[in-house]
């Protein structure tokens, strides 16, 4: 089937005056690994609790393999996974309270994924869950997600507060996932390297919008560096761009711009403030990540105007 | 032989990138010969906890310069030499080459002569391990 | 479901056997207050269930303990993940919240019904309560009891809720507390239970709907709508009634000047004005003001004439209402030792001792009977008016008796059928001397249009005719004055107390006087008394928005409500004011004008949802039938529509809908600014 597992459309959710996700169309095909990027308070969180029928939308669509995420019907929750940010599950309940709670709504309880899970995090089957540590407890919750099995993963934040192994087991447990062909998995991260790793295309939020939506090699490949290099004290960044100026950093010698999809007509510019050197450079992901979504605009560091702003 | 291939993410270098790029120059080395298996897609994946589908795209930019082939049943193989590109593009190809091995050394405080002498010696590796093809 | 009852059961047993163990503690101590000897004289243990220090239990735990399972239920799974972790399984939620719902019912029975259970079974064994105990008398806790569910459901309601105000959010809790301040004054079981019945759905309905969908207003079903507006209908309601209330409790601290009808020692009427800060100052009927020395002044009665009180015979002409102990069980008085009883079932008296808590003596036509030996004959009349034991004074639908409950004789006074039929309107035992009975006391009947007196044998001594304008029946005769100096004896005729006091204060009080062997009879008219109040300033206001605003609707309708009940003089005055065209209309116009402002004020509101002509015409009605509450409720119901400018038209649109209903222009997309980088596949999906 060639629909995709999750589709919205014009999906906005207003808190108050502010839109916090705002007309967001997404669309993510079967069988892909969706990584959702953006900081804090970009929208990730709201937009994957509005798929997953948890908040109403102001405004606009969603669709879940193919049903509106304003129907949740039962059989769709078993086919649909969720790890919520938080990693919660009823703290009376021992490990294996947990996994028998869990078991006895699923038709579908795969019990090896679940004891494998639970015993590669070093789980205790009689521990109590309010007593497990932060690593543990998202050990815990990963088992209940994968144990059913289901056709969609949806993992909002999944390696926040864990340490470097369990992020690891996190990745791999994704990377298993993917052994049947026809299972999804949308997740949100501040990880870019995590990312990279395991994401075939990324969605990346600012301020509620949706202003990347491609591989991570294409939105490196349009975010460039450029250094120039002058004599004396660099002049002014130029604002006419047709790219657009993410970033720009000044030194006494030196300045350089992060631009995204420069033209030819940016770099004759830059050539017009006649430096010494211009150089493009190679940009690693978080940088280039920072400066997309980060501040726009210039940050400065000349020497002398520090001495003057005293 | 299984080929040495450590990823660092985050890098300006793409994945796939760096995964071709690393099957490659332990062909060179003579790490892999002609004739060995790589280990499939989702073996590779699953190892250096990567998506299939990186390890896919890396396999297939190989595939489309030669470097290996795909064989029903086995894999991936690694195949025998065989230059396809013309005489243009591989003097371009070394032009490129030198190009960025000149900006490399240029900074660095030897002399002409050592750099040869260093350069000589890779290449007599290179011959040993039975990659270039000896032009007589 | 079975895993989630598991669930709910282990996250609950803790609460409710805290909860069991509280109230029965309460219920406990609510015991121990009545039946200990120093609070409330004991005598009134009785009441059992009905008892003062119980009934506060039986109120107040169904609220606290419905209120906070209801609370501890939802509250710790409202964090949108866990709430998430609950709600995201493989089964309808209605299974979820019908888990949660029978067991937090559960625990609620538990918690609050079985010990009042236990408590009801323990007072229904002999031995227990000093008095007899009927089941019926449970039925009062059992309503408030009732009420407490819906304060459970008024809870689950205020922890769903999503509004920022909290005093929107717990809308639902005003209206449980409405229902239970309206179940508390409603005088019949049956009654209560309708008053119980629709706000309790209408708040099970509206848990229910916003558990399985989000608190979003347009997202409920038909009857999830119906249901909010309901219960902020209620919540509304239950404002005017609060401004009254506090309205009164201010006005009670209000100083006054209270005047009376006394008769002295010597005899004379004496017209006695007493402020609130004690100050007394007497006058006689001419105006001439009387001293007397501070001892009589100040020490109790002093300066007073003896008085006795006539009590009124037949059933009573107000109805207690099934919360009022009387109602179930008539007590005829107490000694020290015993409380005697009217077991109207069986006609017969029966004493209980105080100490022993149990039935000790029964008393019948044929005298005392220990009730070990057996049972008493009964008498033949239902009612008895008895005014206490110690009086002797005993009437009966079939005539008067004296019944002496220590030695058991009982001496006909007055038979009805002998006499020619004639019934007895009242009756007093006039004592002569303050402290104890004495053998030259009368026993005064009002017979017909006579007063007959009797002296303490039960012999007729002579009779005196009472002028029959005075025997109107919103007049009793109240009082009965012994004037020991003087040998005379006055006896009052006074307007009913449960008159209300703007009508009380224009009627006139009537006194009779005589002289101790029936000679010398007077009859005075006497000017009716005022009542002034001083009231503090601030409360004026109050009372204008009191009178004026909530008058004309407030005070009609709960005259209608009291006239339903029952209350006869109520009854009295809705017929009036019926028949009154003046009052009549002037209110109906009152009403049309309150409900024309609310259609208004509504329309104005409503404006912004766009709704469609015929809701917007359904809206309208139901404003004006409902008035100014009605408005309330809407707006406490509604969502708020955010609004924002238009790009396209600049008028301002709600942010729900995609078009804009002034210009129909869709909302355009968030500006570009360059950075957007979407894969070419990206793009010709987006383009398709």
């Amino acid at each position: 089937m060639n629909e995709p597992v999750i589709e919205t459309r014009e999906l906005t959710k207003f808190y108050g005056d502010i839109p916090v996700v705002n007309m967001l169309n997404i669309q993510i095909p079967r069988g892909m690994i969706y990584g959702f990027l953006g900081r804090n308070g970009a929208g990730k969180t709201t937009t994957i609790r509005m798929l997953m029928g948890l908040v109403e939308p102001t405004r606009g669509e969603a669709k879940i393999l193919g049903q509106d995420r304003g129907e949740w019907t039962p059989e769709l929750r078993a086919r649909v996974g969720y790890l919520a940010e938080g990693h919660h599950v009823y703290g009376w309940m021992t490990v294996r309270e947990c996994g028998l709670f869990q078991a006895a709504f699923y038709q579908h309880w795969n019990a090896d994924i679940f004891h494998a899970v639970i015993k590669h995090f070093g789980l205790n089957e009689k521990a109590k869950a309010g007593g497990l540590s932060r690593g543990q407890r998202a050990g815990l919750c990963l088992a209940l997600t994968l144990a059913p099995e289901p056709e969609l993963l949806v993992l909002d934040d999944p390696a926040l507060g864990l340490d470097p192994v369990a992020r690891r087991s996190l990745l791999e447990s994704m990377i298993y996932v993917t052994r049947k062909q026809d299972r999804s998995i949308l997740f949100s991260s501040h990880l870019l390297s995590d990312v990279e790793r395991v994401a075939d295309r990324i969605g990346v939020m600012d301020r509620g919008v949706l202003r990347a939506d491609c591989t991570m090699e294409e939105f490196r490949r349009h975010i460039h560096h450029f250094v120039l290099e002058f004599a004396g004290v660099p002049p002014a960044p130029p604002q006419d761009f047709e790219g657009c100026l993410l970033a720009s950093f000044r030194t006494e010698e030196e300045m350089s711009l992060t631009l995204v999809n420069p033209t030819e007509r940016d770099r004759e510019t830059m050539a017009r403030l006649k430096p010494r050197v211009c150089e493009e450079r190679d940009l690693d992901l978080e940088e280039a990540f920072i400066r997309y979504v980060g501040d726009r605009g210039e940050k400065s560091f000349l020497l002398h105007e520090m001495g003057e702003k005293k | 032989m299984e080929p040495f291939i450590q990823i660092v993410p985050g890098s300006s270098s793409p994945l796939y990138q760096q995964i071709a790029d690393q099957i490659r120059t332990d062909c060179s080395k003579g790490r892999l010969k002609a004739g060995d298996v790589l280990p499939s897609i989702r073996q590779l994946a699953e190892k250096l906890v990567i998506n299939p589908n990186t390890v896919a795209r890396a396999y297939a930019e190989l595939v489309r310069q030669g470097l290996i082939l795909g064989v029903a049943g086995k894999g991936f193989e690694v195949c025998p030499f065989r230059q396809k590109y013309s005489l243009q593009e591989q003097e371009r190809c070394l032009q490129e080459a030198v190009r960025d091995f000149v900006s490399k050394v240029a900074f660095l405080d030897f002399e002409q002569k050592q750099i040869f002498q260093i350069l000589e010696k890779e290449l007599a590796e290179l011959k040993r391990s039975g990659r270039t093809k000896e032009r007589t | 479901m079975r895993t989630i009852l598991w669930k709910e059961f282990r996250e609950m047993w803790v609460w409710v056997l805290l909860a069991t163990l509280l109230v029965a503690g309460a219920f406990s101590y609510g015991w121990s207050v009545a039946v200990n000897r120093m609070f409330y004289s004991n005598g009134e243990a009785w009441h059992s269930v009905l008892h003062p220090s119980v009934v506060l239990v039986t109120t107040f735990a169904p609220m606290i303990v419905g209120t906070a399972l209801g609370f501890l239920q939802i509250m710790p799974e409202r964090s949108r993940d866990r709430w998430a972790f609950l709600i995201h399984r493989p089964i309808r939620v209605e299974q979820i919240f019908w888990g949660k719902i029978l067991v937090g019912l559960m625990g609620y029975s538990l918690a609050v019904v079985l010990p009042f259970a236990v408590f009801s079974w323990y007072c229904s064994q002999p031995g227990s309560v000093p008095g007899p105990f009927y089941w019926a008398m449970t039925l009062p806790g059992l309503s408030s009891l009732l009420c407490g569910v819906s304060f459970y459901m008024a809870a689950i309601i205020t922890s769903l809720r999503e509004t920022r105000w909290f005093g929107t959010k717990a809308v639902a809790l005003v209206t449980a507390a409405g229902q239970i301040w309206v179940v508390s004054g409603v005088s019949s079981f049956e009654a209560a239970l309708w008053q119980i019945l629709w706000p309790s759905l209408a708040l099970f309905i509206l848990a229910h709907a916003l558990f399985v969908r989000q608190d979003l207003f347009d997202r409920l079903k038909f009857g999830g709508k119906v249901a909010s507006l309901y219960v902020c209908f209620v919540a509304a309601c239950t404002l005017p009634p609060s401004i009254k209330f506090i309205h009164n409790m201010f006005e009670k601290n209000t100083s006054g000047i209270w005047y009376n009808y006394e008769m002295d020692r010597e005899g004379r009427i004496l017209r006695v004005e007493q402020s609130d800060g004690g100050a007394v100052k007497i006058q006689d009927l001419e105006g001439n003001p009387i001293n007397f020395s501070d001892d009589e002044l100040l020490n109790y009665p002093g300066w007073r004439a003896d008085e006795s009180y006539f009590d009124q015979a037949g059933p009573p002409s107000w109805r207690f209402s099934y919360r009022d102990p009387q109602y179930h069980v008539n007590e005829l008085g107490r000694d020290l030792s015993h409380v005697w009883f009217y077991l109207k079932e069986r006609r017969v008296m029966v004493a209980y001792d105080r100490a022993t808590r149990r039935k000790t003596v029964e008393l019948g036509r044929n005298g005392k009977v220990s009730v070990q030996t057996g049972q008493a004959e009964p008498f033949e009349s239902k009612h008895i008016s008895f005014r206490d034991v110690r009086t002797q004074l005993a009437m009966f639908d079939d005539g008067a008796r004296l019944i002496n409950v220590l030695s058991g004789e009982i001496r006909m006074l007055y038979h009805v059928t002998e006499n020619g039929g004639d019934c007895i309107k009242s009756g007093a035992h006039l004592r002569k001397s303050r402290v104890e009975t004495s053998k030259d006391d009368y026993y005064v009947l009002l017979i017909g249009r006579h007063f007959h007196f009797y002296d303490v044998e039960a012999g007729l001594k002579f009779k005196v005719p009472v002028d029959p304008a005075w025997l109107k029946a919103d007049y009793v005769n109240h009082s009965g004055y012994y004037a020991s100096k003087s040998k005379k004896i006055g006896i009052t005729f006074e307007p009913r107390w449960d008159i209300p006091r703007e009508k009380r204060k224009k009627m006139p009080i009537y006194f009779l006087v005589l002289n101790e062997d029936g000679s010398g009879v007077q009859h005075f008219e006497l000017p009716p008394l005022p009542f002034v109040e001083i009231k503090k300033p601030w409360t004026r206001h109050l009372k204008w928005a009191d009178d004026y605003l909530l008058k004309s609707l407030h005070h009609r309708a709960m005259m209608y409500y009291h006239a339903r009940q029952g209350r006869a003089h109520e009854v009295e005055a809705w017929q009036k004011f019926l028949q009154d065209p003046a009052k009549y209309y002037r209110h109906l116009g009152w009403l049309t004008l309150a409900g024309f402002l609310s259609s208004l004020a509504g329309w104005f509101w409503i404006k912004r949802y766009r709704p469609t002509q015929d809701r917007m015409l359904l809206i309208l009605s139901l404003l004006f039938l409902c008035g100014p509450l009605g408005l309330l409720a809407m707006i406490m119901a509604l969502p708020r529509h955010r609004l924002k400018v238009c790009p396209a038209c600049g008028s301002l649109r709600p942010v729900e809908k995609d078009h804009c209903p002034h210009c129909s222009a869709p909302w355009q997309t968030p500006e570009k600014d360059g950075t957007e980088i979407f894969s070419v596949q990206v793009r010709e999906e987006r383009s398709s």
